[in-house]
């Protein structure tokens, strides 16, 4: 078996642009040879400005767009075979930034159903299914609930274990937490690294909230239609000066870190989680003579301090 | 210009029984010139609530008022205060619907009246403000990205030149830069004098850019008072679907672990400063 799930190899996506009566004004070239792959298992963030070529990306892994140029293939399909495109879709899933758009049954169970119902699953299949899927996400009490009552983040996951009914080996979010509140932001982002560790879906999340990218396995930050920075959360995050470029920021955890070292205290690059931070921290008070109890600190600090104390 | 409610209520369904009351008296003073934001979870009646300031919405029981005059009253005169209060909806960019750039954000002012050369001077205005260039101006909306969309449409409303400004998110969906990008711009037009209300589900965003922040809960106002006062309720927000911003539970964890750090802290600016003053000589 391919170690790989998703395989983007060297891809060019273009579309004609047309002016008021229909006629081709131009081309334009959303993708300009992108290469990314995801391993069996991975979580992939993509970071990137708005109309860097993020979500175009994210429509080929699931054939709703193919490449002009290059290949994608996913599970071992080819997107450009037509025979296989059922197979890549269910193979493939995708959640999309509003969940009022994605949620068509009236009643919750009756809309993670559609899917496997689509596919023709038997019906005591699709019971099994369906009541799995909303476990995974933490909706089952809400089984019988009507979505519209619904928070944000509740649909949102209504809309995954939709996805998720379909059993497929990879599932796309793309900016599943745009429109929601910082709760129901958690809850998505928690379903999402729940269906990673426990279940070993492989995701692909593309996000604004850099926090969100933290526990990702790999990052690929892409730019006017490339992929311009790939690497771990760590080495990204290092980076503040070249993620601004592309418009990006860092998490607000690895700002502070940095102030700090910028100040003079000795702290490593890439510090990403409250804990890392707290625990740096530790390590600096340790250090602090035993007299004194107090860190040697550069003029730099000093002088920053005395900077503040005004 | 000063914006008030009393005992503002709106209910949805009003007289069957799926009666909901999304605003629930709510008693409020917006002095002119103030930057105002407003949370509260999804469903919370916060969207209500400011269509409610814009006289969308006619209110079920209580009143807005502007400079003291009820909005809602048969004689007020409802088209100067259009004009001087713009709102800018959730995902503004589905409404453009023009030829040109420069069209769509004269809609506006051609609409209030103006003649074509003040509200092309207008929109011309509010266009650069937002950091549109002039050789954007002759494109269609549509071939723009989804941040410069937005700013166009945003472009559309400030042309008008209103004098209390309210935006129901308009940062959903925009990149760090352009999240940024539109926050300065609101914070810029509030020191000219605009009164700007922001609708906003991004803690770290009221908490670096609004001076006074409304949390809406149930309908009903939850909390109201500057950053630091709202954020060292953090329990209270967490339990109606809020947080504080990311730094305030970073604190949290500096302080738990020993180091006496203060934890009313709203800002990454402040953070650094603050743990800087714990490791003095």
């Amino acid at each position: 078996m391919d170690e790989r799930i998703v395989d983007i190899d060297q891809i060019t996506y273009e579309y004609n642009r047309l002016d008021e009566e229909g006629n081709v004004e131009g081309t334009t070239k959303a993708l300009k040879g992108v290469s990314v792959s995801a391993k069996r298992g991975e979580f992939i963030t993509i970071l990137g400005a708005n109309g860097s070529g993020k979500s175009t990306l994210a429509k080929h892994i699931n054939a709703l767009l193919f490449p002009t140029e290059g290949t994608v293939t996913v599970d071992g399909n080819n997107t450009a075979d037509e025979d296989k495109i059922l197979e890549i879709r269910q193979c493939a899933g995708m959640i999309f930034q509003n969940p009022d758009n994605q949620i068509i049954g009236s009643i919750v169970e009756e809309d993670v159903a559609f899917g496997p119902e689509n596919m023709g699953v038997e019906s005591k299949e699709i019971r099994d299914r369906v009541d799995e899927s909303l476990k995974a996400v933490g909706m089952y009490e809400f089984r019988e609930a009507s979505p519209n009552k619904l928070s944000g983040g509740q649909k949102q996951r209504v809309s995954i274990a939709g996805v998720l009914a379909m059993h497929p080996k990879c599932i796309i979010m793309d900016e599943p937490t745009a429109m929601l509140d910082p709760q129901g932001r958690r809850e998505v982002i928690r379903a999402a690294r729940a269906l990673n560790d426990v279940e070993g879906i492989t995701i692909i999340l593309i996000t604004h909230y850099m926090e969100e990218a933290v526990y990702s396995d790999r990052i690929y930050v892409m730019d006017s239609g490339n992929v311009v920075m790939e690497g771990s959360p760590k080495e990204i995050f290092s980076k503040p000066e070249e993620l601004k470029k592309h418009r990006l920021t860092i998490p607000q955890v690895t700002q502070v870190a940095i102030a700090l070292k910028e100040a003079g205290l000795n702290l490593p690059d890439g510090i990403l989680s409250r804990k890392e931070l707290v625990a740096e921290l530790m390590k600096l008070k340790e250090c602090r003579h035993p007299d004194g109890l107090k860190i040697r600190l550069t003029d730099k600090v000093r002088e920053t301090r005395n900077e503040l104390r005004d | 210009m000063n914006l008030e409610t009393k005992n503002l209520t709106y209910e949805y369904d009003a007289g069957t029984t799926q009666a909901v009351r999304a605003v629930d008296d709510i008693s409020i003073s917006i002095p002119s010139g103030q930057f105002v934001g407003i949370v509260g979870h999804t469903g919370s009646g916060k969207t209500t609530f400011v269509q409610l300031l814009d006289g969308l919405l006619k209110p079920s029981s209580g009143s807005v008022y502007l400079d003291g005059e009820d909005i809602n009253e048969k004689k007020y005169d409802r088209k100067s205060m259009r004009a001087a209060m713009g709102i800018v909806f959730q995902y503004p960019e589905y409404q453009l619907f023009e030829t040109t750039v420069l069209k769509d954000v004269c809609f506006g002012p051609l609409n209030m009246g103006l003649s074509q050369d003040e509200a092309t001077k207008y929109a011309k205005e509010a266009l650069l403000k937002l950091g549109m260039q002039e050789d954007s101006y002759g494109a269609s909306p549509f071939e723009l990205s989804g941040g410069q969309k937005r700013r166009v449409a945003i472009a559309g409303v400030l042309a008008m030149n209103p004098k209390i400004l309210i935006l129901d998110e308009p940062t959903a969906g925009l990149d760090p830069e352009g999240r940024d990008e539109v926050l300065g711009l609101l914070k810029k037009l509030n020191e000219s004098g605009m009164t700007v209300i922001l609708v906003s589900h991004s803690m770290e965003d009221v908490a670096k850019y609004v001076g006074r922040i409304i949390v809406i809960n149930d309908g009903k106002v939850f909390l109201d008072g500057d950053g630091k006062e709202v954020f060292s309720h953090v329990k209270q927000l967490e339990e109606i679907g809020l947080a504080a911003p990311e730094v305030a539970y970073l604190m949290q964890a500096v302080h738990d672990a020993g180091i006496p750090v203060s934890t009313n802290i709203t800002t990454v600016e402040e953070a650094a400063s603050e743990i800087l003053l714990k490791f003095q000589t």
